[in-house]
């Protein structure tokens, strides 16, 4: 087996899986739209989440996060690579699967202002996935939607109530709670917390942890946010450009990181100083266009580390020398090594 | 003690008419010196941002500054002219705005629009053409845009985020004004340049000495940037003093809350401390402290009388003021903080 991102994937049973996984969009620019490029969003990713899992990815805008979830979710298919539903692939699943997957996969986006219908009472937004289900009456899914409600943390009478007679912080729940009603194994996080404020951050996040510990659904969890990333997942994968360049479990990621990219992400965190902020230094430049990105490691012209075998070849995410029990990395820096698979075997 | 740039006192913005006006920022005092930075940090619907605008003049129908007064090198704005006030903006003072896109015209070249600033600024005073060109290509320089004779050329579509900022903050910076309001400029932007540009601002500021209004609701960005900070809660400000030490012993159970909830990066924790309910609906404040019912110290007159403003270190300089009243037994001159 190789030392890929799977292979320090879960121990139990995966629900979602990708296998090196890209997505291509084609532009067409200059004048008349004549010449075709193509950007490359998400490049070769393979990435999985079991059953009960947290796994967070993290990386700037324009890195292919949101790409990922958007097909994790299957509202984009992949230009090549495979994804994998409990083992089935997307392409494969027959219809009573994709009406499984429906039920089993949710998602909550970052705007709560934008993703509820302002039309619609709370009530009806909640168990509207379930009218997508055979079998349950209209009784049903009110004290459903109500159970929920409180689970969540609002009061039953905010069924009656109408999106914008809410707080972000509130939407958000509500959000959470649509997202919860068909009692799903996965849910889908894009940025659930950066439009909210600092206090009600903690609240939602808060709220989150205990809903998995309760539930035990699983989370795929996008972000910017590295500090909130790290409160959240058991995993979590640094994407650059479209690929995973570090990946590992939560407890290495603040003391054992590899590649420049990662721990100039984490140098890049404004933490009061109270709260145990590390060094905070500037990492030069910007990411680059995902439309022609630079050959080599897509990091080489920002990393202060680069040699010259950074210009031309891609470094694979692997296990390398320096890198703790399930961790891999991507960067030249460190020697590919063979010790999990002989400490494995 | 030398007359202060910039002296806001009791100011008092409203929005709306009747039953639905909102009293965004209430009775809001602070003074900033010349070369001073401030963070103002507050959470959405705080009134931060209508604090500066209310500064700049810029609150427009259906909302008006209905009290207060706001004194600028010693002159009050409340009472000046729209053409008065026009003529301080972009010389004087000036600001930048959260998002960059918004702020930079889509169909004029960047340097256009910084030698627009610069010949504007100069007023009568107006040198030439040429000379506006070299001056906007100095000052994409001094906000750390390479190569900037050919990134004058560009347009704004054609920078990255971090980048049109920076050319907003050349246009800002065009007539070296004395006073600069900076409204979460790094809020578009990603982590890895949002620490280069507050870098960029904290160094502009001590190099060229103008004050800095920087208002954000990141602790972390205030505690990197500013030397002095206020806190900002439903529409007050609820303490003030030196970053430093607001940060290292707040006062302010607010304060504290938001400390604590700020997440610590170095181990993980299950269960964050987080403030529980949400700030009061600001079509009817509460009577007492705004903060009193989502405050784990609440007490009787809490909820009955808004608390005064209590200097903590009286007799030091350093000076930290919280309007609390758990600080009332703490100190025997409490005043009512005007």
């Amino acid at each position: 087996m190789d030392m890929t991102a799977d292979s320090i994937g879960p121990k139990v049973a995966p629900l979602v899986e990708f296998d090196d996984v890209a997505k291509t969009y084609t532009v067409r620019r200059g004048a008349f739209r004549q010449s075709v490029e193509s950007v490359h969003a998400v490049a070769g990713v393979s990435l999985s989440v079991g059953v009960g899992e947290s796994v967070g990815l993290v990386g700037e805008s324009g890195c292919g996060k949101s790409t990922l979830a958007r097909m994790a979710l299957r509202l984009l298919e992949p230009s090549s690579g495979t994804l994998r539903f409990k083992g089935t692939d997307y392409d494969r699943l027959s219809s009573s699967e994709i009406k499984e997957f429906r039920s089993t996969i949710q998602a909550v986006f970052q705007d709560p202002y934008s993703s509820l219908n302002p039309r619609m009472r709370v009530v009806d937004i909640i168990s509207e996935p379930l009218r997508a289900l055979p079998g349950t009456t209209r009784r049903v899914r009110h004290s459903r939607a109500l159970e929920i409600l409180d689970l969540v943390g609002l009061p039953p009478m905010a069924a009656e109530g109408y999106p914008n007679q809410f707080s972000g912080g509130q939407r958000q729940r509500i959000a959470i709670a649509r997202a919860l009603v068909s009692e799903p194994a996965l849910i889908v996080l894009d940025e659930p917390t950066s439009s909210l404020d600092v206090s009600i951050r903690a609240q939602i996040l808060n709220l989150l942890n205990r809903l998995r510990e309760e539930l035990t659904v699983a989370y795929l969890v996008i972000s910017h946010d590295l500090s909130m990333i790290r409160h959240m997942c058991d995993r979590i994968s640094v994407m650059y450009l479209g690929r995973i360049v570090e990946t590992s479990v939560s407890e290495h990621f603040y003391s054992n990181l590899q590649h420049p990219y990662a721990r100039g992400l984490l140098g890049s965190l404004l933490i009061p100083l109270a709260k145990g902020a590390g060094p905070q230094d500037p990492m030069p430049g910007e990411p680059p266009s995902a439309v022609n990105p630079p050959p080599g490691c897509s990091f080489h012209p920002r990393c202060e580390w680069a040699f010259e075998p950074c210009t031309t070849d891609t470094p694979e995410l692997l296990y390398r020398r320096g890198c703790q029990l399930d961790q891999l990395t991507a960067c030249h820096l460190y020697e590919p090594s063979d010790l999990i698979r002989a400490g494995r075997a | 003690m030398s007359t202060p740039l910039l002296d806001v006192r009791n100011l008092k913005t409203v929005f709306g008419t009747g039953d639905d006006a909102v009293t965004a920022v209430d009775g809001v005092s602070f003074s900033l010196k010349a070369g001073q930075s401030l963070g103002i940090i507050g959470e959405s619907g705080s009134g931060k941002t209508v604090t500066a605008f209310s500064i700049l003049r810029l609150v427009s129908r259906p909302g008006r500054i209905v009290e207060g007064s706001i004194r600028f090198e010693g002159e009050e704005l409340l009472t000046k002219s729209a053409r008065e006030i026009t003529r301080l903006r972009g010389r004087k003072m000036s600001m930048i705005l959260q998002d960059p896109m918004s702020s930079l015209n889509p169909v004029f070249r960047v340097g256009n629009q910084i030698e627009e600033a610069v010949l504007l600024a100069a007023g009568d005073e107006r040198g030439s053409r040429s000379q506006a060109r070299k001056r906007s290509e100095e000052l994409l320089q001094m906000v750390r845009i390479p190569e900037p004779a050919s990134r004058a050329r560009q347009y704004p579509h054609q920078m990255s985020g971090g980048m049109r900022q920076r050319v907003v903050s050349a246009i800002a910076l065009a007539g070296n004004p004395r006073l600069l309001i900076a409204d979460e400029p790094t809020t578009s932007l990603d982590v890895t340049t949002q620490l280069q540009f507050l870098d960029l601002i904290r160094d502009l500021h001590a190099t060229l000495g103008f004050a800095l209004i920087f208002i954000s609701h990141d602790l972390g960005i205030i505690e990197r940037v500013c030397s002095d900070v206020a806190v900002m809660y439903a529409g007050r400000i609820v303490e003030t003093g030196s970053t430093a030490e607001v940060f290292s012993e707040p006062a302010h159970p607010y304060t504290r809350g938001l400390l604590r909830s700020a997440p610590d990066i170095s181990r993980r924790v299950k269960t964050l401390d987080s403030i529980k309910g949400q700030p009061p609906d600001p079509r009817t404040w509460p009577m007492g402290c705004r903060f009193a019912m989502r405050c784990p110290a609440i007490m009787d007159q809490c909820v009955k009388t808004y608390p005064p403003v209590i200097n903590l270190n009286h007799g030091q300089r350093v000076a930290h003021d919280v309007a609390c009243w758990l600080h009332q037994a703490e100190t025997t001159d409490g005043y009512d903080g005007r």
